[in-house]
């Protein structure tokens, strides 16, 4: 069995700094974009910060990571430089793919993002052949795929949890539901899906993470890969978020204007702060992080961490 | 007016005058961008449901089959052609076991052409002779309101299946209009211009870079005839052979990313039926491993440089 080092059970600080840095290396990020540097489309990542670190933290070094059209937030966590990302992004040598990839299909196979699509549905058959592939050449390492609410509806979802428990395969399956595809809503768009229920008919592992505490994600989701290798079966882990970059437009019949969901492109009313805290404990991983640690703490490490950054930012 | 204006002002107006029920249906056709304005408004037309669906592409293809065999118009918006490689199997099988009864109802299927390049290596098909080829479903190309209105009220809702491409580098674009024209002699075959010193036949998007060649040739004090075929599986070049039979030189321009290109039919014809012209056929660079990361793809010509090898042989 795949082996992970120890973690804190406890919020430790090192743990809140990452996310910290997934957020504000997205904000920098953000900066650029609003300033037009980029050419390709980018979807940003604001408010899904703590699964990707909880993710990050939990698998180890033999650990593969295959993602979706929304992935900065996994590159970012997992170690890729903020420097490195940007210059992907501007498609050039120095990227972190030299320039090959971009954003819809960032990978990053030195640090286990083997895989990336932009087609939804499309990489959850790749991670069942690398899960499956990883079974039987011994290798000891899981294999943690991303999805979203709006992604699983595509036929592959099931069809991959068809085979991946039939042939035992382990696996963990993430997926990201902020309650949007684009500019639907799940109600606009299907019925709700029980995926407890759902994983239970299909004979796999279900737990629910609240994405907004990157503690609660981690303790969780370190279970959750136990019971995937000592049950030999794959678990869906659906992680309840907001994407935040959100804003309203004036709209006659909307006294609080309309609620427009960010999806991808510049966040246009997100700006730049060394405290770049953009909702409250319920819906912001930032926020969150004040239940666990005195604000002026985490504002004081902020700045450091902002001023580090920084640096890496091309002028 | 621009393109997508036209488009959207003409589609309703043809929904509008349905004598049955149509439903228009595919992801965020009703909210947000609707798609790009494509849609827009389609929901308030009466005896039109509109539906924003969920991503399950292959399934909404299939749906639309369903629709048509009971008597309901059925009009589904992609937002770009990449998406419809999940369909592929109803539209190859489904439609191979449909195709020969008697359908009363009209399914068409519009898919927006996003090749810009930016959006990388998954979303960039600009395809539609490999689905029409596949297939055998008959794929028609919009780049002027002359093909607008040919193929909007005369092709989307006859009876049968359909496949529609519509370019998205022309979106913003005031709608292309090339002033009055008799009615084509050849469905699926416009014929901009009338000339003696050569043959332009643009075919899927190129249009702009054929009107760019016959501009070449007037500012030389020479007229070029134009056609372009906006009919994926025309085979009828009596037209096209007749004039190039007249001017002795041909110049196919042809943007789509396909190997199988129905330009590469005309290239044939008029190579055995006029063995003494001048064929210079330009497409699109190949699709290497280079190109397949994000960047500025497009066809490019050089207008000035083609006028002048005049009697140069490239096929
Ligand atoms: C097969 C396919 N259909 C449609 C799209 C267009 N598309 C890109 S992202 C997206 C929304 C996906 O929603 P979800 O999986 O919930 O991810 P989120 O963007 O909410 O993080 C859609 C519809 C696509 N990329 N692939
Ligand atoms: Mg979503």
């Amino acid at each position: 069995m795949s082996h992970v080092p120890p973690q804190p059970t406890v919020p430790d600080l090192p743990t809140a700094l990452a996310v910290l840095r997934v957020r504000l290396a997205q904000i920098f990020i953000n900066e650029l974009y609003k300033a037009g540097r980029f050419r390709i489309p980018i979807h940003l990542a604001l408010g899904h910060e703590a699964i990707a670190v909880a993710v990050a933290q939990t698998l180890d070094d033999h650990d593969i990571l295959v993602l979706p059209h929304r992935n900065l937030h996994y590159a970012l966590a997992r170690g890729a430089g903020l420097a490195g990302v940007i210059d992907e992004f501007l498609l050039r040598d120095t990227g972190l793919a030299h320039g090959n990839l971009g954003a819809m299909n960032l990978a990053d196979p030195a640090r286990g993002l083997v895989y990336t699509s932009s087609i939804l549905g499309n990489n959850l058959g790749v991670a069942t052949g690398l899960a499956l592939g990883g079974t039987i050449c011994g290798d000891s390492g899981l294999t943690c795929v991303v999805t979203g609410d709006g992604a699983m509806e595509e036929g592959a979802f099931y069809e991959a949890l068809g085979i991946l428990c039939g042939k035992h395969i382990p696996l963990l399956l993430i997926v990201e539901n902020n309650g949007w595809s684009l500019a639907s809503t799940i109600a606009e768009r299907r019925g709700p899906i029980d995926l407890d229920a759902f994983a239970k008919a299909m004979g796999a592992g279900y737990c629910y993470l609240n994405g907004a505490d990157v503690f609660h994600c981690r303790t969780t989701l370190q279970a959750a890969r136990n019971h995937a290798l000592a049950d030999r079966r794959p678990i869906i882990v659906e992680v309840g978020l907001t994407t935040l970059g959100h804003w309203r437009q004036p709209q006659t019949g909307y006294p609080n204007g309309k609620y427009i969901n960010y999806h991808a492109g510049p966040a246009a009313h997100v700006s730049i702060s060394p405290w770049p805290c953009l909702g409250d404990t319920t819906d912001d991983p930032i926020a969150a992080l004040t239940t666990h640690f005195p604000e002026p703490l985490l504002h004081h490490e902020a700045m450091e961490l902002f001023a580090h950054l920084q640096k890496e930012v091309p002028s | 007016m621009t393109f997508v204006e036209y488009l959207n002002e003409q589609l309703r107006v043809a929904l509008s005058l349905r004598p049955g029920p149509t439903v228009v249906y595919g992801q965020n056709v009703a909210t947000g961008s609707c798609l790009s304005g494509l849609t827009r408004g389609m929901d308030t037309i009466p005896g039109c449901t509109t539906i924003n669906t969920s991503n399950a592409e292959n399934t909404l293809v299939g749906m639309g089959f369903g629709l048509m065999l009971r008597g309901v118009d059925a009009l589904l918006c992609l937002k770009q052609q990449d998406f419809l490689l999940l369909g592929i199997d109803q539209l190859v099988n489904t439609w191979n076991a449909l195709r020969h009864r008697d359908v009363r109802a009209a399914f068409a299927v519009i898919t927006i052409v996003v090749d810009n390049g930016w959006e990388g290596p998954q979303s960039c098909l600009n395809n539609l002779d490999d689905f029409c080829s596949l297939s055998r479903i008959p794929g028609h190309v919009i780049n002027t309101r002359h093909e607008a209105d040919a193929v909007i009220h005369n092709t989307v809702f006859t009876s049968g299946v359909k496949i529609i491409a519509l370019p998205q580098r022309l979106w913003r674009s005031p709608m292309p209009d090339l002033g009055s024209l008799p009615p084509p002699t050849t469905p699926g075959i416009q014929h901009y211009r009338q000339g003696d010193a050569a043959t332009v036949v643009t075919f899927n998007f190129a249009l702009s870079q054929g009107l760019g060649v016959a501009d070449a040739f007037a500012r030389r004090g020479q007229t070029a005839s134009l056609f372009s075929v906006t009919d994926v599986l025309c085979r009828n070049w009596d037209a096209i052979i007749a004039d190039v039979q007249k001017t002795k030189r041909l110049i196919v321009l042809d943007d789509s990313k396909s190997i199988n290109r129905s330009s590469d039919a005309l290239l044939l014809a008029a190579k055995i039926a006029v063995p003494e012209a001048t064929i210079t056929p330009i497409r699109r660079a190949p699709f290497t491993e280079e190109r397949s990361s994000p960047n500025s793809d497009s066809l490019t010509v050089d207008a000035e440089a083609l006028v002048e090898a005049t009697g140069k042989d490239m096929l």
